[in-house]
């Protein structure tokens, strides 16, 4: 199978299940909804290292609980307990010291994690609550919302008290193998602009792109991850190298979503996009499917999609 | 499905005041037609079946709808918990006291004590409330503890007596000493509110949109916007309920008090009619 004259390979993405929250976060402008945004998602590439996957959700959110500008963040992480940690630290830190900034649940779910109920001693005291009524929720739901309202020195800083949590998707991937990195990374810049428009996912890697890719296990005892040799071009005569002589480089996108479906249609989205003058081929990381539960073959995502049209994710 | 009751003596109610706490969806809802018609309902000191007042149909499981002039019917949606009671017109005193879920809808106005004890759900009068809007229950020390109530028109005095917990918003005016020994929760009044609003408050919002006569014991910090009222004015257009434009997105002095008590509730009055 070939896309605009690129290889699709008949492999497959092996992902995983992780649990996920999304945020919304509104401020009075859009500058600082995402200062706030990219502040709380900085050092959150992967879960090997960060302990959590963040980034922000485009396209931006039609509305927003309080009517102002914002920015939507997803945070991936293995379990909902470090998923709390991580949105308590997080919040705490990079949203409530935001000028403006207030912080939103944007994924109604029967199990929740305490975030506001946590942050809200900050307000020493002189912090209060308010309670919104389920029948008063767009769209209904469940449970009353309750949101904290913390005074800080611009005003106040409004949070939910919890956030909810469901299983989603982490490691969605492809790689793309170009004759020269300088074709690799347009290549990869295309499929992240096509990626960015698609709701209910994200590229938790820098620039959406991961340069240097991992394999499981090492040499050394202590590493339970290191440099995914066989797709190391510099090493091609001296390892067992994935690699056709022509193809001088490799990026691979990684893409984390809150369902194996938003996941499929971002990485078609990104492939296509990818795909043309320069490219080899498309691949995509496995562990031979004795990892992760969700295995996501590249071939058939193009005959089961015509293109990247996106659906809500709730 | 829904059962629905007309009354028999259209525009002349009984004269006795009538007991109506068996219109509940509680007490109604899932019985079949005959057996609603058995209903007793008390009227002076009388009890009668429900079929000699009204004319029933249907067999709804969760949604009673009443036709008819009930404004000498007392405890209409009492301590209801579930489904939907809609009344065509007027109801008595104390309408929807101690609800605990479920929604009723008042198309016309209410008496005194509707609300009262109200501890959950959605309370709808589209006419006026009387006096002593959701109060306490007799004896208790605090008065309703969740759940919204939304008034089409204006209320009566002393409303939202010792609030704990909970939403009530008037479009129209508020009459005087609302929220009096409020602890907490929100008060959105559209029109203009009574002296003595908040007199003894301890915690809670009381918006007041057309301005109100403040009491000497709050002092004013500000203009602020809060982003918080926001959630609510949006809570309140989604279920229909309008809320006027200026009060969108505008900045508010915070008056704090009631001083007098040590209280830490606030009073919103809009910066350019503070």
């Amino acid at each position: 199978m070939r896309i605009a004259g690129t290889l699709i390979e008949d492999t497959y993405a092996e992902a995983f299940t992780m649990r996920a929250a999304r945020l919304i976060i509104t401020a009075d402008s859009e500058r600082w909804a995402l200062t706030a945004a990219r502040s709380m998602t900085g050092f959150a590439t992967s879960v090997i290292g960060c302990d959590c996957e963040a980034g922000p959700e485009g396209p931006p959110p039609a509305r927003t609980p309080d009517g102002r500008p914002g920015v939507r963040v997803l945070v991936f992480a293995r379990s909902s307990e470090i998923l709390q940690g991580q949105l308590m630290r997080r919040v705490g830190q990079c949203v409530m010291t935001a000028a403006t900034a207030a912080c939103f649940d944007d994924l109604p779910s029967e199990e929740t994690v305490r975030v506001g109920s946590l942050l809200r001693f900050f307000g020493d005291g002189h912090q209060g609550s308010k309670v919104l009524d389920a029948a008063l929720a767009d769209p209904p739901q469940s449970r009353e919302r309750r949101f904290w309202r913390i005074p800080v020195m611009d005003g106040e800083f409004v949070v939910e008290d919890r956030f909810g949590v469901r299983k989603a998707v982490a490691g969605g991937n492809f790689l793309i193998l170009g004759r020269t990195p300088d074709a690799a990374l347009a290549a990869a810049e295309r499929a992240v602009e096509s990626i960015r428009s698609i709701p209910a996912v994200i590229l938790p890697f820098p620039g959406g792109i991961v340069r240097s890719g991992s394999k499981v296990g090492s040499k050394y005892r202590k590493l339970i991850a290191s440099t995914n040799t066989p797709y190391c071009p510099t090493l091609r005569r001296s390892t067992q190298s994935a690699l056709p002589d022509d193809v001088a480089s490799v990026l691979e996108i990684v893409i984390d979503g809150l369902s194996p479906d938003d996941v499929r249609r971002a990485m078609a989205a990104g492939v296509r996009a990818a795909c043309g003058d320069g490219v080899v081929s498309i691949s995509a990381g496995n562990y031979g499917g004795k990892l992760g539960k969700h295995l996501i073959h590249l071939r058939p995502l193009f005959q089961e999609t015509s293109g990247p049209g996106p659906s809500p994710a709730k | 499905m829904t059962t629905s009751l007309r009354l028999k003596s259209r525009g002349a109610a009984p004269a006795a005041p009538v007991d109506a706490c068996c219109l509940c969806p509680d007490r109604l809802a899932g019985l079949p037609r005959r057996e609603v018609e058995l209903q007793p309902i008390h009227v002076g000191r009388s009890r009668v079946p429900l079929g000699e007042l009204f004319e029933v149909s249907g067999d709804g499981v969760e949604s009673i709808e009443v036709d008819g002039d009930l404004a000498s019917f007392a405890r209409v949606g009492e301590s209801m918990s579930r489904g939907s009671l809609l009344v065509r017109g007027a109801v008595g005193p104390r309408a929807g006291a101690r609800m605990r879920g479920g929604t009723l809808v008042v198309e016309g106005p209410a008496g005194d004590y509707a609300g009262e004890g109200m501890r959950g759900g959605l309370l709808r009068i589209r006419g006026d409330a009387g006096d002593h809007l959701a109060a306490p229950s007799p004896g208790s020390a605090r008065g309703m503890n969740r759940g919204t109530i939304l008034i089409g028109g204006s209320a009566g005095r002393l409303a939202a007596m010792r609030m704990r917990r909970g939403l009530i918003a008037i479009a129209g005016d508020l009459g005087d000493a609302a929220a009096c020994g409020m602890l907490a929760g929100t008060v959105l009044v559209f029109g203009r509110a009574g002296h003595g609003a908040g007199a003894l408050l301890r915690r809670g919002t009381i918006l007041g949109l057309s301005g109100l006569d403040l009491l000497p014991t709050f002092e004013p910090v500000g203009p602020f916007r809060f982003p918080f009222l926001e959630i609510f004015f949006d809570g309140l257009e989604t279920i229909g309920f309008p809320v006027p434009p200026r009060a969108r997105r505008a900045p508010y002095v915070r008056h704090v008090g009631d001083l007098s008590g040590g209280g830490v509730g606030e009073i919103l009055v809009p910066a350019v009619t503070a």
